[in-house]
């Protein structure tokens, strides 16, 4: 009876020592400098990798880049900030995500110069009240990429797409169900893809989301419907039937692989499309401008400006590397190779005018004019779920089961209930 | 002195079991009555909002029009999917049940969809389906026309596309099952049957189903609170689409949890779903036990 005790007494404090050796390892990893994010997985995740990769050569820091879908990103993230966990020192941050995410963000502490290279739009799309909490790291805009040799055989000059009927009516010309050609294609799939390019149509219209005072909607506006009702066209008329559950690499290669010959793409998506391998490598290219509504209450449309910025975590023990790997990430040089190695938008202004990344996308010039009057999507910390409304609506319209009206305002209604619980 | 004896050795095994109940305790039970607490609670992760409801989460899920849309579609995707699983996987186990050349090479072969990640599956699957650029609309297309194309993942078929899916994934279990399920079943008992006169359906009917009913219980209970779970397959073929097409009771839990981070919501959610499973269980159970008694 006796040796029994014994021996449960030694297997009580074996399994104490292994608690003990547990968090004593994680502690000497710390001093090893490691540092962990988490990015999502793709042209994005790559980029960051690589960027990981040189940084770790450079400066002995260990990094580690766990890549996963958009929305798992987000969830892992906000698990581990909102419970105080120290497992993730740098933070992706996607711009909607700001205002959710910044109480658990270091503030960041740069040198000026560095600051001011950047694009001051893209900064700012991380910075409240002169707090800056992310980095831009990777950047861009949807913007019409269109196949010039395509045009050029319609007999169409680009010049001549000024409103989003003449891009419609162009895109329809394109589109040939029978033989899976297309004039249109977007990324769909999930809530996030569809209201960002819905977004975009209704800023170009004029609309907005979320009023100034953020006590009122517009989706009711005529704005909106008018730029619904041009969404849902677009959907169905000159997109691959099965569009809505398009990723964006579906996207990609829908329009590398000749099937669409025009799209509304992010512009880091660019060299992804303009692939070396492929049949339309280099006829592709980009509209400067974005389309305005066709009544001419507006000259022009906006792009919206989306992305990734990288900060601080507050939990995180290694604040010193993770900052270092911040500079290293958002200096000039960096941002450089990544633009014309890793297909990244750039966020510096400056390396827009570089002639190694000229050199590489020459299209870059037209992107730059596009963007120039870019802006975000709406930085609020209900935007997530209203963007679930959103999505749900604006897809019914797509698939004929609501008139673009009525989904609109159901869509009205229920936001306007996911606003009023956050008063 | 016996019964003293009997105790003792009682007592000296339960040292070896507390630890396992401790454990069982911890990472199951505690949980569990956690999130029990957490369904009578708002309770927001991001911004971090935290108020006693009572009950008023569980009565919002009764004025739920979207969560009883997916416990509607769950509903219906559970009865096909389990049952179309139960009889083609009835069928293809009294098929390999037979010996014939090959075999045990034929068992492998359907037994490996079980094996397979269903993330990996969908995946596959998913490719599989494009209207475009997917096998399948390759193959009618070569075979019936374009006009036998299908957007197998629009508004019509999305749901008949999962279904089709976890149908191949699962029936594998169910083959599993009753395979084993009949291999115990005795020769001598067939035989006596065959010289009675029983006919092959007299046989299924009379003899085999009733012997091999406790094994059908197990893939009929297990097949049932998967499917009412089924979140993995939908989640990366359709992600709930188009518009709530597919949005099973699953997915919706998901997305109250994860991306509202509606910590509270989702708990009560997922309490409803373990009453429904478990009544589900219990049902069938009664049943079967009605029918032995």
């Amino acid at each position: 009876m006796k040796r029994t005790t014994s021996r449960m007494i030694a297997l009580v404090l074996s399994m104490l020592l292994v608690l003990a050796v547990v968090p004593a390892a994680s502690i000497a990893e710390g001093e090893n400098q490691k540092i962990t994010m988490l990015f999502s997985a793709g042209g994005s995740g790559k980029a960051i990798a690589a960027a990981a990769e040189r940084f770790t050569a450079e400066t002995g820091i260990q990094t580690e880049v766990l890549l996963f879908s958009l929305n798992e990103v987000y969830e892992k993230q906000i698990l581990s900030l909102s419970n105080g966990t120290n497992d993730i020192d740098i933070v992706a941050i996607n711009d909607p995500w700001v205002p959710l995410m910044k109480e658990y963000l270091e503030p960041l502490e740069l040198d000026q110069g560095m600051l001011d290279a950047f694009i001051p739009g893209m900064l700012n799309t991380f910075a409240e009240n002169g707090v800056v909490y992310g980095v831009p790291v990777r950047m861009g805009g949807d913007v019409i990429t269109y196949r010039r040799d395509v045009l050029e055989s319609l007999g169409v000059d680009p010049a001549s797409l000024k409103t989003w009927e003449d891009v419609y009516q162009l895109a329809l010309r394109m589109t040939d169900k029978e033989n899976s050609q297309y004039g249109w294609s977007m990324g769909l799939v999930e809530p996030s893809n569809v209201v960002k390019a819905w977004y975009e149509y209704l800023i170009c219209y004029g609309g907005y989301i979320v009023n100034e005072t953020e006590d009122g909607l517009g989706l009711t506006r005529p704005e909106a419907i008018a730029a619904t009702k041009m969404f849902v066209k677009f959907v169905r008329d000159c997109c691959p039937p099965d569009v809505l559950n398009y990723s964006f690499n579906d996207q990609v290669d829908s329009m590398k692989m000749g099937q669409a010959d025009m799209g509304l793409l992010w512009t880091s998506r660019y060299p992804s499309v303009n692939a070396a391998d492929t049949e339309g490598y280099g006829k592709w290219d980009v509209l400067p401008i974005m389309p305005a509504p066709e009544d001419g209450s507006l000259e022009n449309g906006v792009a919206c400006v989306d992305g990734w910025a990288v900060g601080i975590s507050k939990y995180s023990e290694n604040k010193e590397a993770a900052k270092a790997f911040i500079e290293y990430i958002g200096s000039y040089d960096e941002q450089l190779r990544l633009a014309t190695e890793n297909s990244n938008s750039p966020t510096i202004a400056s390396i827009y005018d570089a002639p190694e990344y000229l050199a590489v996308i020459p299209q870059a010039e037209n992107m730059n004019k596009a963007l120039q009057l870019a802006t975000p999507r709406p930085q609020k910390v209900y935007f997530n779920e209203l963007q679930e409304e959103i999505a749900l609506y604006v897809k019914l319209a797509c698939l004929g089961d609501m008139t673009v009206e009525d989904a609109l305002a159901a869509c009205e209604k229920n936001c306007m209930e996911i606003l009023e619980s956050y008063q | 002195m016996r019964n003293q004896r009997t105790l003792s050795d009682h007592r000296y095994a339960m040292r070896y079991i507390y630890p396992a109940f401790f454990m069982l305790g911890l990472v199951l039970l505690l949980p569990l009555g956690f999130s029990i607490v957490a369904s009578l609670m708002r309770w927001n992760l991001v911004p971090r909002r935290v108020k006693w409801l009572g009950l008023d989460n569980y009565i919002k899920i009764f004025q739920d029009a979207e969560v009883w849309h997916s416990v509607w579609l769950t509903l219906q995707f559970t009865v096909l999917s389990v049952s179309l699983e139960m009889l083609f996987g009835f069928l293809i186990a009294m098929f390999l049940n037979v010996d014939f050349r090959g075999c045990k090479f034929v068992r492998v072969v359907v037994l490996l969809p079980m094996m397979l990640s269903p993330t990996v599956v969908a995946l596959v699957f998913k490719l599989m389906l494009n209207y475009d650029r997917g096998v399948i609309n390759e193959v009618l297309s070569a075979l019936f026309g374009r006009a036998a194309r299908q957007v197998w993942l629009g508004k019509d078929w999305a749901f008949f596309s999962v279904l089709a899916v976890d149908i191949w994934i699962n029936t594998s279990f169910v083959v599993l099952n009753v395979l084993a399920g009949l291999q115990s079943v005795s020769v001598d008992i067939m035989e006596a049957s065959v010289i009675d006169g029983a006919n092959a359906w007299q046989r299924a009917t009379r003899i085999t189903i009733p012997l091999i009913k406790p094994v059908l219980l197990v893939a009929l209970i297990f097949r049932t609170t998967f499917a009412l779970r089924n979140f993995p397959i939908a989640y990366v073929l359709t992600g709930g689409g188009p518009a709530n097409y597919t949005q099973f009771y699953a997915l919706e839990l998901y997305k109250e949890a994860f991306t509202k981070y509606n910590v509270g919501y989702a708990s009560a959610l997922s309490w409803l779903l373990i009453a429904i499973t478990f009544c589900l269980s219990v049902a069938y159970t009664k049943l079967t036990m009605k029918g032995e008694k």
